[in-house]
């Protein structure tokens, strides 16, 4: 047997089968399976090389767009009036839902949404699919559905929790107002691509949407990212802090509401400003929105308004500091200079002109200012005269645009000279034939408040990309209007509105204040008639002696003069105002005397000149009392408005009710009580209409 | 099946001779021979203790440098390929770390939202109003200092 395999060697040695020749056919056979090799290889690399490299490219590159995330708005302290946050939005390949009616089910029970709408679009997409296949064609969006976009966490939660895999998450960034309708006017809106639509984010819409970049990215099979390249590098949007401070607006607004809807104003605007820097501090606007809600059906149209800045009206007798601050600079007038009022009438060019409220004599200039004299403003401007008169309402930045960042901001309007009639003098220096923003009635205060230079307002303190250098937003340089001691001697005559005019209402407890009252009747376009409704205005400052803050107030529509609907309101933002910024008081602490009849107030404006408005209506009652100090009950609550406050809480009638009734009296009024006992309430103390201080509880007995 | 009976036998009778078999005989006893029953295995001792292995440098100086350069060449290989592996391992660690980062400021965006929300003046006004708070009374609030600038002429002269 062993023998065998030498004898078959033996014989194939024989035959001539050489070991070379066996190496040969191996060679041969490697070099044809290196040739099939190579062919594979070309036919892989360079004839199909393109189909190929599309399928790998396909499948591992990815080019992705890094969103470069909306800057935030912050208040001068640094609380988010904006904000984008990345939250959930939710689709469905409809092809791939095992069950459709459930899926629909499920979907609409956890997102809210439409059941049968969302359905009939899932069954529409198979259907397209369907047709598709059979007619050969490629079908149109039938892989992806929207069922709901930028949902709730706690739905996405919920809808993740079930652990459905065929529903994909995907993230958007989605703009949040954590202060809802605070200073939503100011901060703006934004359409659902995060596109700013309104306010600050319309106007620095670029600055704060910085640029998206793009990420070229390789994964692995599973789809894991292994390495990016970026090939445009995004750049996050800045961060605007605004000059707002957030408590002094939310004051703002709740006192310009409270009153706007107590005097059934259409419409409404108050700003709050720094006098020496320009910084606005507030700057509220009625009636409000939600900026996190979009546009309700019955919404109003004008809610939308940033009436402080877009809306111009005619100012009425507040312009009347511009006519006297003209005077005292180009004129020989002085505070105590007597001007003849006419008894209320004064012919003027042919025209006989009649006071619209009480008539004067003759009476000082300052007394004009404070009792706000039609008659004895004309003979002021008179004085003063039309080119000295425009001149000043230009320095004092009317007819022109302040420049703040926001948009469709109104210039107001101040006619040339050459546009002016032969009464223009007159109704310019009472405040009519003029028309201007509460912004800028806020600015010419200012040139007052802060010793005669225009400061303009300032609404961004700077800027600031993440993790980049702070940018500080320089102010414009001032430019002076008035000499220091004109300035000084406007202020007291301003103060003297507040002390023994028409302002009175104004007057603040531990602090001097100033400013000037205005109601100016309402043009109605239809009737070219002047109607009985006006704009209340008031614009102050507080203290006297060194203004921290200037406040315009401004209610449009109402039947009110601006001593009784605007003053109040000036006075409760500037309290607060002035507690927060940690003012010193400059006057004892007495509660000022309430204004005892309205018609003090009156300083309606001659608005036509020929025809002097009518009695105004049957004026109604103050409004309900609340305490200035106590909090402001929630606006649902409010009974009226805790800015007319002219005294102190006094204790309510709580006898007969039940503990919850008088905890909510209590609550609504704002006034402490102290609970003893259960059942129907017997006893209190102090007895009611006693008058509290501040604080004071109500001991209330039930039996 | 051998049996003893049969091996004994067997052994006793000489060899066949020219294909004979030496089952020729009558023999009732005998069994079928097995196949390749003629086949013996013995062991045989070789002494190879006396032969030694010609030395031979130039080979072992071949093998030896056989054996480095394929280390030499699996190395280069190893270091070539090492950086792509390394690359492709810290790429899942950035990519990792990346998420990680986006996650946790999207979580500090989300809970600096909630924080904004939660002193939201409108909230902290209603809470206030719950807890029955007052704003303190204007006699006990003392200013010690003031931010603002002592007269408005001084601001001015700041800003000129």
């Amino acid at each position: 047997m062993l023998g065998w395999g030498r004898r078959a060697k033996d014989e194939r040695i024989r035959e001539g089968a050489h070991p070379a020749t066996r190496l040969l056919f191996l060679a041969a056979a490697a070099l044809l399976w290196a040739i099939v090799v190579l062919c594979r290889l070309v036919q892989l690399q360079v004839v199909s090389h393109k189909t190929y490299q599309e399928q790998a490219d396909h499948q591992q590159n990815h080019i992705l767009r890094v969103d470069a995330p909306r800057g935030s708005v912050f208040d001068r302290y640094g609380h988010v009036l904006a904000m984008s946050v990345p939250a959930d939005s939710v689709a469905i390949d409809p092809l791939l839902v095992p069950d459709r009616p459930l899926a629909a089910s499920i979907l609409a029970r956890e997102l809210g949404v439409d059941r049968a709408d969302l359905l009939a679009r899932m069954d529409a997409a198979v259907e397209e699919h369907r047709l598709a296949l059979e007619q050969k064609r490629k079908p149109k969006g039938t892989g992806f559905l929207w069922v709901k976009r930028k949902i709730a966490p706690a739905e996405a939660e919920g809808l993740r929790s079930l652990k459905l895999d065929w529903v994909e998450f995907r993230k958007e960034p989605h703009r949040y107002y954590p202060d809802g309708p605070l200073a939503s006017h100011v901060v703006g809106t934004v359409d659902f691509q995060e596109r700013g639509n309104l306010g600050l984010e319309q106007r620095l819409d670029r600055d704060l949407n910085g640029r998206a970049g793009k990420v070229s990215m390789l994964t692995d099979v599973l789809q894991r990212p292994i390495e990016s390249t970026v090939s445009a590098v995004a750049e996050p949007g800045q961060s605007i802090t605004l000059s707002i401070d957030e408590s002094v607006q939310f004051v703002a607004e709740r006192e310009l509401r409270a009153a706007c809807e107590f005097y059934h104003a259409s419409s409404g605007s108050t700003v709050v400003m720094d006098p020496h820097t320009g910084e606005i501090l507030a700057m509220a606007s009625y009636p409000v929105f939600d900026p996190n809600q979009p546009p309700a059906p019955d919404e109003p149209h004008s809610a939308r308004f940033d009436h402080p800045v877009s809306v111009a009206f005619e100012p009425g007798s507040v312009f009347k500091i511009v006519t006297l601050s003209a005077a005292l600079e180009t004129t020989n007038l002085r505070p105590e200079t007597p001007i003849n009022c006419g008894n209320g009438t004064i012919n003027l060019f042919g025209r006989v002109i009649h006071e619209s409220h009480h008539g004067w004599g003759t009476i000082p200039m300052a007394d004009v200012l404070a009792h706000s004299s039609n008659i004895g403003a004309i003979q002021i401007g008179l004085k003063v005269g039309e080119k000295n008169l425009l001149e000043y309402v230009h320095k004092f930045g009317f007819g022109k645009t302040t420049g703040i960042p926001l948009p469709a901001e109104s210039s107001g309007m101040v006619r040339d000279l050459k546009h002016w009639g032969k009464t223009s003098i007159g109704s310019v220096a009472m405040g009519h034939e003029v028309s201007a923003t509460a912004l800028q009635l806020a600015q010419a205060c200012s040139v007052i408040a802060n010793g005669g230079v225009l400061v303009r307002p300032r609404l961004i303190l700077r800027r600031q990309r993440p993790g980049g250098k702070v940018e500080n937003e320089t102010a414009p340089a001032p430019e002076r209007v008035l000499r220091p001691e004109t300035a000084i001697t406007m202020r007291q005559m301003m103060e003297g509105v507040v002390l023994r005019g028409t302002g009175k209402a104004a007057r603040l407890a531990g602090y001097t204040s100033g400013g000037k009252t205005g109601s100016a009747q309402i043009f109605d376009l239809q009737t070219k008639h002047y109607t009985h409704m006006y704009n209340g205005s008031f614009v102050g400052f507080a203290p006297v002696t060194n203004p921290a803050v200037v406040i315009a107030v401004t209610l449009n529509g109402v039947k009110m003069f601006g001593g009784v609907v605007a003053a109040p309101v000036f006075k409760s933002v500037a309290t607060e105002t002035l507690r927060l910024l940690a003012v010193p008081k400059d006057i004892p602490e007495v509660e000022p005397p309430p204004l005892a009849d309205p018609e003090e107030a009156n300083d309606v404006s001659i608005a036509d000149m020929s025809t002097p408005p009518e009695d105004l209506e049957q004026l109604p009652p103050p409004p309900a009392v609340a305490p200035a100090t106590a909090p402001a009950p929630a606006p649902a609550q409010m009974a009226g408005p805790s800015v007319v406050a002219v005294a102190g809480p006094s204790a309510p009638s709580f006898e007969g009710k039940t503990v919850r009734a008088v905890i909510e009296q209590s609550m609504a009024m704002g006034v402490p009580v102290e609970v003893v006992g259960s059942g129907i309430a017997r006893q209190q103390a102090p007895p009611p209409g006693s008058p509290l201080n501040p604080g004071e509880k109500v001991k209330v007995l039930f039996r | 099946m051998a049996t003893r009976a049969m091996f004994f036998k067997r052994a006793d009778q000489p060899a066949a001779v020219g294909g004979e078999t030496w089952t020729s005989g009558p023999d009732s006893f005998k069994l079928r021979p097995l196949p390749s029953e003629d086949v013996y295995f013995f062991t045989k001792k070789i002494d190879n203790s006396r032969v030694v292995r010609e030395a031979d440098p130039a080979s072992h100086r071949r093998a030896v440098q056989a054996g480095l350069k394929g280390f030499a060449v699996a190395g280069l290989l190893i270091l070539l390929l090492m950086p792509r592996a390394l690359e492709m391992v810290a790429g899942y660690r950035i990519h990792a770390l990346s998420a990680d980062h986006d996650r946790l400021v999207n979580q500090k965006a989300a809970i600096a939202l909630e924080e904004a929300q939660l002193e939201s003046p409108q909230r902290l006004q209603q809470l206030a109003g719950q807890l029955r708070l007052v704003n303190p009374d204007p006699k006990n609030v003392v200013m010690l200092n003031s931010a603002k600038p002592d007269s408005a002429l001084a601001a001015l002269n700041v800003t000129r």
